[in-house]
């Protein structure tokens, strides 16, 4: 009767409850005789000590009883721990339809007559227990898979995608009870030069290490932090650690709601992070860059919270290499956020999104319209209009500020031909360049390729740019501004007073034009007028140089008037108009024109 | 009632499971046991008190049965059908039990005495 997996499987146990000793002896010796290892209970209490004691693999329970019927015992037997899944037989009586069903209802898992041939019997019990064990070998292969798919063999700590899923029901458990969850995203200082000069082994024992020091990290003083609403459902909130990736970890940390928090945690991983490792005789320190976003202040789910800490992880990473890495609070968002408005930034390059809104720069003298600025507007399809300040600098690091450049560059000239040939107006359109665009040379070739394709004159284009463009790329702005001026395309230098504002700079970059920052402006014409000296200077030097100047900001009349007494040739400002659609401006123009006719300062 | 005092199947059966001695053992059990379980019927009929009766009847039956008490265990399925059904102790058939419970009895004496010899 030996089968071949008797060797590999321990023999089953089965469990005989029956108030009849004969039929224990009988069944019992048939069981045995079938390889069962036995015990057996005379009655319902008995069969359940017997089982708390020592659970079996199957139970044979009779029916009538004295005490607790089978019925009863059934039921008790299966509010026991361990005893939710073991088969349990039931000796009804066949003709009886009433006790098999109620067997069932009982929760028994299969039924037989008294009086069988307890050899038959001893067999179904055997099947019994064989497809219970199949079953079990089924869901334990299950739970492995599940355990491959979630956990990481070499630290037994949850994967990313655990990480994932446990973030998921940590922010809908934060949402409802607006509590806060952070996250944690480390990584280990040269860790690859570790399993370089050490191998993987010495790689392995140093992840084995970290992992167990990163769980010794989450403790109860982290838990003080919770609301008492948190307190109350603390079989929900759990700390949890996991390894991420090759020499990365998370940390999920429920119930931390603020950056401060967070950073407590963070210094303390670091701290920890820091003891020394001696892994055999050799020595490793050990330290670690770290990441952190807190939900609901820079992420509003699990993946954004995830991506947000990597972000931050790899800028701190970035800002200091080796070392101990301080955690940086709320790059995390500041990161992410702007990775998403230069993904958006593409798709608005490539859908054409951008408009531009002009400014007009007015004559002092005669409060003609002499030029207008374009200026770079982004109408988001969902956020409605970007501020320039949000998107520009990104713009600008990402380097897609050359191909959004390029574009202004060409409907400033297309918009300047337009006028042009409308005849009423012959405006200089004046384009801000970045400090980017000169960088690869070709900006001058695109200003050509720009004039020449709209068909206008050279001079019927000025390029702004910055002191701090003029600083970063000198050599460059340099060139292309004595390039630009042999074209006949006037420059002028933008936010004047702002940078260094060197007079020797001026005599290197040949600019025609000053344009004096708003901040300068602001006050000029207060009491306590503490910039008006610096902006007198600035119009004496420029005319000094034979460079025209342009007040930036102006917004009343009293620094209009100053302006006009210290003899600065154009004023741009709200107080005249503000940046326009083309069509809005044009019917600006038309209201300007004629109520300047009416204030007698029209003719010109 | 055409039925075997002992169903010998069983008695085989339980040979087949190569323990000599178990048939002694299960005998020597079953008429230690089996007494009382008669007292209380027939403690039950005498003073028409139904206590105990049904289960005495249910755990002689079982009893019998797993040792080929044909019919003894036919007639005790009987009584304890119309015990169940009619609730009282007045059943005819209840009468003829000790009759048929001495008859089992000996029978198995003889079964052991034959697989001794």
């Amino acid at each position: 009767m030996t089968t071949p997996d008797r060797s590999v499987e321990p023999a089953p146990t089965v469990l005989i409850v029956d108030d009849d000793p004969g039929a224990r002896l009988l069944l019992g010796t048939a069981l045995e005789m079938s390889g069962f290892q036995v015990t057996s209970a005379a009655d319902g209490a008995a069969a359940l000590a017997s089982f708390r004691a020592q659970p079996v693999d199957c139970i044979i329970l009779d029916v009538v009883m004295p005490g607790m019927n089978g019925f009863e015992t059934c039921t008790a037997l299966r509010a026991l721990p361990h005893c939710h899944h073991v088969p349990i037989l039931m000796q009804t009586s066949l003709e009886d339809m009433e006790s098999v069903n109620r067997a069932y209802t009982a929760g028994a898992t299969d039924f037989s007559s008294k009086g069988i041939n307890p050899m038959l019997l001893a067999q179904r019990v055997k099947f019994l227990v064989r497809t219970k064990r199949t079953q079990d070998q089924l869901v334990a292969s299950e739970a492995r898979v599940r355990y491959l798919a979630y956990y990481d063999p070499l630290t037994a700590l949850p994967n990313r995608q655990a990480l994932k899923q446990l973030l998921v029901d940590q922010v809908e458990w934060a949402m409802l009870r607006q509590s806060g969850v952070a996250t944690l995203m480390l990584d280990i200082d040269n860790f690859s030069r570790i399993n370089d000069t050490q191998g993987p082994a010495a790689g392995d024992a140093v992840l084995k290490e970290v992992a167990n020091r990163l769980q010794h990290c989450l403790r109860d003083c982290d838990r003080s932090q919770f609301d008492a609403g948190a307190k109350a459902t603390a079989g929900v909130i759990k700390d949890c650690v996991a390894r991420t990736g090759g020499d990365e970890f998370g940390l999920v940390l429920p119930g931390v709601s603020t950056a401060e928090a967070a950073d407590s945690v963070a210094r303390r991983v670091q701290l920890t992070l820091a003891r020394p490792l001696i892994i055999g005789d050799q020595e490793y320190p050990l330290s670690a860059a770290i990441g952190i976003s807190v939900f609901p202040l820079d992420a509003a789910d699990a993946e954004a919270l995830i991506n947000n800490a990597d972000a931050a992880m790899h800028h701190a990473k970035k800002a200091h290499v080796g070392g101990m890495e301080f955690f940086k609070k709320s790059i995390s968002a500041r990161a992410a956020k702007r990775m998403s408005l230069e993904s958006q930034l593409r798709k608005a390059v490539e859908r054409q999104e951008f408009v531009l809104h002009y400014q007009p720069r007015l004559s002092l003298d005669t409060l003609q319209v002499e030029a207008v600025e374009a200026l770079l507007r982004w109408p988001h399809p969902q956020r409605g209009l970007v501020p320039p300040d949000e998107f520009i600098p990104i713009a600008e690091q990402s380097g897609l500020i050359v191909e959004i450049g390029d574009w202004v560059l060409r409907e400033a000239c297309s918009q300047a031909k337009r006028w042009h040939d409308l005849d009423t107006s012959s405006w200089q359109v004046a384009v801000n360049v970045s400090g980017v665009q000169f960088r690869d040379g070709s900006l001058v070739r695109r200003v050509e390729d720009a004039i020449a394709s709209a068909g206008i004159h050279p001079g019927g284009i000025e390029l702004e740019f910055t002191e701090g463009a003029l600083i970063e790329y000198s050599s460059a702005v340099s060139k292309a501004v004595t390039s630009l001026k042999e074209l006949g395309v006037a420059t002028a230098l933008d936010d004047f007073g702002t940078g260094y504002s060197s007079m020797s700079y001026l005599r290197h970059f040949p600019v025609d034009t000053l344009k004096i920052d708003r901040l300068f402006v602001r006050d000029i014409a207060s009491r306590n007028a503490g910039n008006a000296p610096l902006v007198d200077a600035i119009i004496a030097m420029a005319k000094s140089l034979g460079l025209a100047t342009v007040a930036e900001g102006v917004e009343t009349d009293a620094q209009w008037q100053y302006l006009r007494d210290r003899d600065a040739d154009q004023v741009q400002g709200y107080l005249f108009c503000k940046p326009l659609s083309i069509i809005d401006l044009e019917r600006w123009h038309t209201d300007w024109l004629l109520s300047n006719q009416d204030r007698g300062v029209g003719a010109a | 009632m055409g039925m075997a005092v002992i169903d010998t199947e069983v008695l085989r059966n339980i040979a087949a499971l190569g323990r000599p001695a178990l048939l002694g053992s299960l005998v020597d059990l079953y008429l230690e046991h089996s007494r009382p379980l008669l007292a209380t019927i027939e403690s039950a009929v005498q003073g028409r008190e139904p206590i105990g009766l049904a289960e005495a009847l249910h755990t002689l039956k079982s009893s019998s049965a797993n040792l080929g008490g044909a019919r003894l265990t036919e007639l005790l399925r009987e009584c304890e059908a119309l015990v169940q059904e009619r609730g009282a102790v007045v059943v005819p058939q209840l009468a003829r039990l000790p009759a048929a419970y001495h008859e089992f009895c000996e029978a198995l004496i003889r079964e052991r005495s034959a697989l001794a010899a």
